[in-house]
């Protein structure tokens, strides 16, 4: 009888301790955490939108998007969160576009896929070597746009398509290689979603 | 207490990955690339030598038929402190490792130090070992990693290695060339070992 | 629909996305408990049964207690756990007490199940990809079969090689990650299964 109550206010004590110590510690970063992912999102949409002089956010029947103008006044275009499912996980893709349906940007900003295919979706080709830090060779500065990204911008939603092949029209994306759904995913939450902003601004 | 040589310990004699062959599920899960393999590995120690540290100090406290639930708590309390540390400061970092960050907590090193060593020797002791088994699960990571980012990619921490002419193998990112990767160099090591054992 | 779905999840679970061939999950019991038929059934029944009570407890104690306060973030890695360990336990006690025989034979691997992080890794996934209820306990039986089948098909290929000419350096675990990685290349073909 004895150990079991020391047992359980030991086993208390320690529970309280950690809690304790956590909540207190987790006030502190909770603030840094919470700016973070604000500011990670705002920096991707400034990204798509290519820079805007002001950006409203808008909800709208359950749709959340943002409509950003020039420094005149005129509208620049919208900015959307897309996220859709891929092959292990959810893609949420930052997209830029304009009035008419045209791609300005796109930010890949959240997946999980598998690394070394759909994790691909991210990757930017490189052209520095391991050894250039010792020979000190400078080599030219290369696209630092992720390729697989790099193909959406420009192009109308309507006119997107996921190729196997290289590309040959304008619109259609290469697929990447051993990720076709992750690609997919990109591609039609992006299109889902700028005809939903477009058939709530009356602009479809 | 000899610093170096319990620090030693950790990183040859009793390398948690190639020697104890524990904590497997990370090993294998994170090092498809060496940046995510430093991550896991950092964060690992940390818990590691804070766990170590924290238990020896209690370990007098503790009634020994109740100990096993107290460690989990103390361990799972530096896991969350590592979760809000990623979070906060690396987002990206974080969101890429998952939940094997979570899952730090049963990683069988940690949990073995807690029951091997910490629970039997001083704090300071504790500490060391603590570093020691956390620089040599990094250092393991870290090479396997390599490894697998070099041939599976041609890549090392984001530069290219070899020549365009390579092309790279992307079987070694991918789950079956991480068992593969640890299954020869774990062969490897042990070849190491059976070898100075007969010279020895 | 619903009946498609568990479906989904259940082939995922067990196949295409295996705890143990691609989501790296339960690692140290594969290559540790491996060694005879005999004893991966046994642990591997052990986890289909732990995986699947701990699936829906956690599920209710997320829903309940740690979201309703909104705590998750804190507490959500302790609870957890300790709610595996304690179930452990309890299910430990339970079968000494009323299931004697069956005691006898799972009894020694339940101790070892609180530390394989497929467990702790399937409730954490329950919560990440926002199941329900009966997905949750779905996913975490069809996780528990698909450790299982792995488990299993070890212990059938390690009781051969027993015999075989293994190089001194490679025997036992070495041979053991080896052996996993041709498993899992055969197992990478099942993921065309899900998608398109």
């Amino acid at each position: 009888m004895k150990d079991i109550i020391r047992f359980t206010v030991t086993l208390l004590v320690v529970c309280l301790l950690s809690s304790g110590s956590l909540s207190l510690l987790y006030n502190g970063v909770k603030d840094r955490i919470e700016k973070g992912k604000i500011l990670a999102q705002e920096e991707a949409l400034n990204y798509a939108l290519d820079g805007s002089a002001k950006i409203d956010k808008i909800e709208r029947e359950g749709l959340e998007y943002f409509k950003a103008f020039n420094e005149d006044g005129t509208l620049k275009g919208f900015a959307v969160i897309c996220s859709g499912k891929g092959f292990s996980s959810t893609i949420k893709t930052a997209c830029g576009f304009g009035a008419s349906g045209t791609i300005i940007r796109i930010r890949v900003i959240e997946q999980q896929e598998t690394p070394g295919l759909g994790s691909n979706l991210k990757e930017v080709r490189t052209n520095k070597f391991l050894w250039d830090i010792f020979t000190g060779k400078k080599r030219p500065e290369v696209d630092p746009t992720p390729y697989f990204q790099r193909q959406f911008f420009g192009i109308n939603y309507n006119d997107l398509k996921i190729v196997k092949t290289p590309s040959q029209a304008s619109g259609e994306i290469q697929a990447l290689t051993g990720a076709t759904i992750s690609s997919k995913a990109v591609m039609e939450s992006i299109r889902a979603k700028i005809g939903e902003v477009l058939k709530a601004e009356g602009l479809k | 207490m000899n610093v170096f040589k319990i620090i030693k310990n950790g990183i040859l004699d009793e390398n948690p990955t190639f020697r104890i062959v524990l904590g497997m599920c990370p090993t294998l899960a994170v090092t498809s690339s060496a940046g995510n393999a430093i991550g896991m590995g950092l964060a690992a120690t940390f818990v590691l030598v804070m766990s170590n540290v924290i238990i020896s100090l209690i370990k007098n406290v503790i009634p020994s038929k109740i100990r096993i639930p107290a460690y989990i708590v103390v361990i799972a309390t530096f896991v969350t402190i590592v979760q809000f540390v990623m979070a906060g400061f690396v987002p990206e970092l974080y969101k890429t490792l998952g939940i094997f960050i979570p899952l730090i907590v049963v990683n069988c090193i940690i949990m073995g130090r807690a029951e091997a060593f910490a629970c039997k020797n001083n704090v300071g002791a504790s500490f060391f070992d603590g570093i020691g088994m956390g620089i040599g699960f990094t250092l393991a990571l870290i090479l396997i990693g390599g490894v697998r980012e070099i041939l599976g990619a041609n890549k090392f921490f984001g530069f290219l290695v070899f020549p365009e002419a390579y092309k790279p193998m992307l079987f070694f990112v991918l789950a079956p060339g991480g068992f593969f990767t640890m299954g020869v160099l774990l062969g490897i090591f042990n070849a190491m070992s059976l070898k100075k054992k007969k010279e020895g | 629909m619903e009946i498609s779905k568990l479906l989904m999840i259940a082939v995922s679970a067990i196949f295409v996305n295996n705890f143990v061939f691609s989501r790296f999950l339960g690692i140290c019991p594969y290559l540790g408990v491996s060694k005879k038929w005999d004893s991966a059934m046994g642990m591997g029944i052990a986890v289909i049964f732990v995986m699947t009570l701990a699936s829906f407890i956690t599920w209710i104690i997320q829903k309940y207690l740690l979201d309703r306060f909104g705590i998750s973030d804190i507490l959500q890695t302790i609870t957890f756990i300790l709610t595996i360990a304690a179930l452990v336990q309890l299910v430990e006690m339970f079968l000494k007490k009323s299931a004697p025989e069956l005691y006898k034979a799972l009894g020694i691997y339940l101790p070892l199940i609180t530390t394989n992080c497929a467990i702790l890794g399937a409730t954490l996934l329950n919560i990440k990809n926002d199941y329900n209820l009966i997905e949750s306990v779905f996913f975490g039986f069809s996780g528990g079969v698909g450790f299982t089948i792995a488990l299993l098909m070890m212990a059938s290929i390690r009781e051969r090689l027993e015999y075989a000419k293994v190089p001194p350096a490679f025997r036992g675990t070495a041979i053991g990650l080896i052996l996993a990685s041709l498993m899992a290349l055969a197992f990478g073909g099942f993921s065309g299964l899900i998608g398109e």
